[in-house]
């Protein structure tokens, strides 16, 4: 999927190596999002009431 | 033993184009899921552990400076109109014994008025601190019976939570009158309240604070809905309220321990006046 995510990007290599970093960044920040709500939700709150 | 059978016509499956896409794709799914998995336990029990210790490493730092710096002063004990507490104090509450706080320097259980020799203070008066902004370190709590020793910081809030266990905004400050209630996490972010289920009636904790150190005493522990935040009240006296998730790996309930001050700069006149 990667693969073919690359080769449909436009432009020169360098351009989309580019994109690329910039989605694996927006990739990774929503992940970190998911997990922490995931955990802040199911596994541990922080023990707070209210 | 396998026999081979030379008559016989080897036999082979053939897999359609469709199924072989169909199983790939299962095994790609399959693969996304586990990496997806894996790498949820690596940030909750790993990323998140490191974050905490960082934000240890920052609120004691801000401790050691608050503490230097004496953010705190004598003011006229004033008693508050507060309810009374709904938890009782045993009577076979055991007294304090200050060799169960190892390290603990006598000199901060004692009340700053001793440092005015000769003065005479008309009134009773108590130590008394300002309350920090919220995500700046509050004081250290210990608690030996359940392996704990974690800077406070000043909220409740995720983010505040993050870095060590929090004191709850509008609550009474430690060693101050009314019930002083710090949360922490119980897995997560450095489970600073992991084995805080190990804690017995009549176990010591101590919290140390800009006004000095402040002694309580557990006089019950138990488990309650998270949305019931009777736990949070104020009370007359001077109490400590700690409240983690329960169990651990799940934050579907609260544990709560209830502890009343027993030692420290202001116990004595907040005690004798209740």
């Amino acid at each position: 999927m990667i693969r073919y995510l690359y080769r449909s990007l436009p432009g020169p290599v360098w351009l989309r190596l580019v994109f690329m970093a910039i989605m694996l960044v927006i990739a990774i920040a929503l992940l970190v999002v998911f997990y922490e709500w995931v955990g802040n939700t199911f596994l541990d709150s922080g023990g707070s009431l209210g | 033993m396998t026999v081979v059978r030379e008559d016989l016509p080897a036999i082979r499956i053939k897999r359609g184009p469709e199924t072989t896409s169909i199983i790939r794709g299962i095994a790609r799914i399959g693969l996304a899921i586990g990496l997806l998995v894996a790498g949820f336990i690596v940030y909750q029990f790993g990323v998140t552990s490191l974050l905490a210790h960082r934000g240890q490493t920052e609120l004691r730092s801000q401790l050691d400076i608050r503490i230097e710096t004496g953010a705190s002063e004598l003011v006229v004990y004033e008693p508050l109109e507060l309810a009374q507490s709904p938890i009782a104090v045993p009577f076979d509450l055991p007294a304090f014994d200050p060799a169960s706080l190892p390290g603990l320097d006598p000199v901060s259980l004692e009340s700053p008025v001793a440092d005015f020799p000769g003065e005479e203070f008309g009134e009773p008066v108590i130590v008394f601190e300002s309350v920090p902004v919220a995500g700046r370190a509050l004081g250290r709590i210990v608690i030996p019976a359940a392996g704990v020793d974690w800077a406070v910081v000043e909220g409740v809030t995720r983010e505040n939570l993050k870095s060590g266990a929090g004191h709850m905004p509008e609550t009474a400050l430690p060693g101050q009158q009314g019930n002083a209630v710090i949360s922490g996490h119980r897995s997560t972010y450095g489970a600073p309240f992991l084995h805080l289920h190990r804690v017995t009636i009549g176990d010591v904790i101590s919290v140390e604070t800009a006004t000095g150190t402040h002694v309580y005493q557990v006089v019950d522990t138990f488990v309650v809905e998270p949305h019931d935040t009777w736990v949070t009240d104020q009370w007359d006296g001077a109490w400590l309220t700690l409240t983690t998730c329960e169990p651990v790996l799940s934050a579907s309930q609260r544990l709560v321990v209830v502890a009343t001050l027993v030692a420290g700069p202001n116990a004595g006149t907040i005690l004798a006046g209740t």
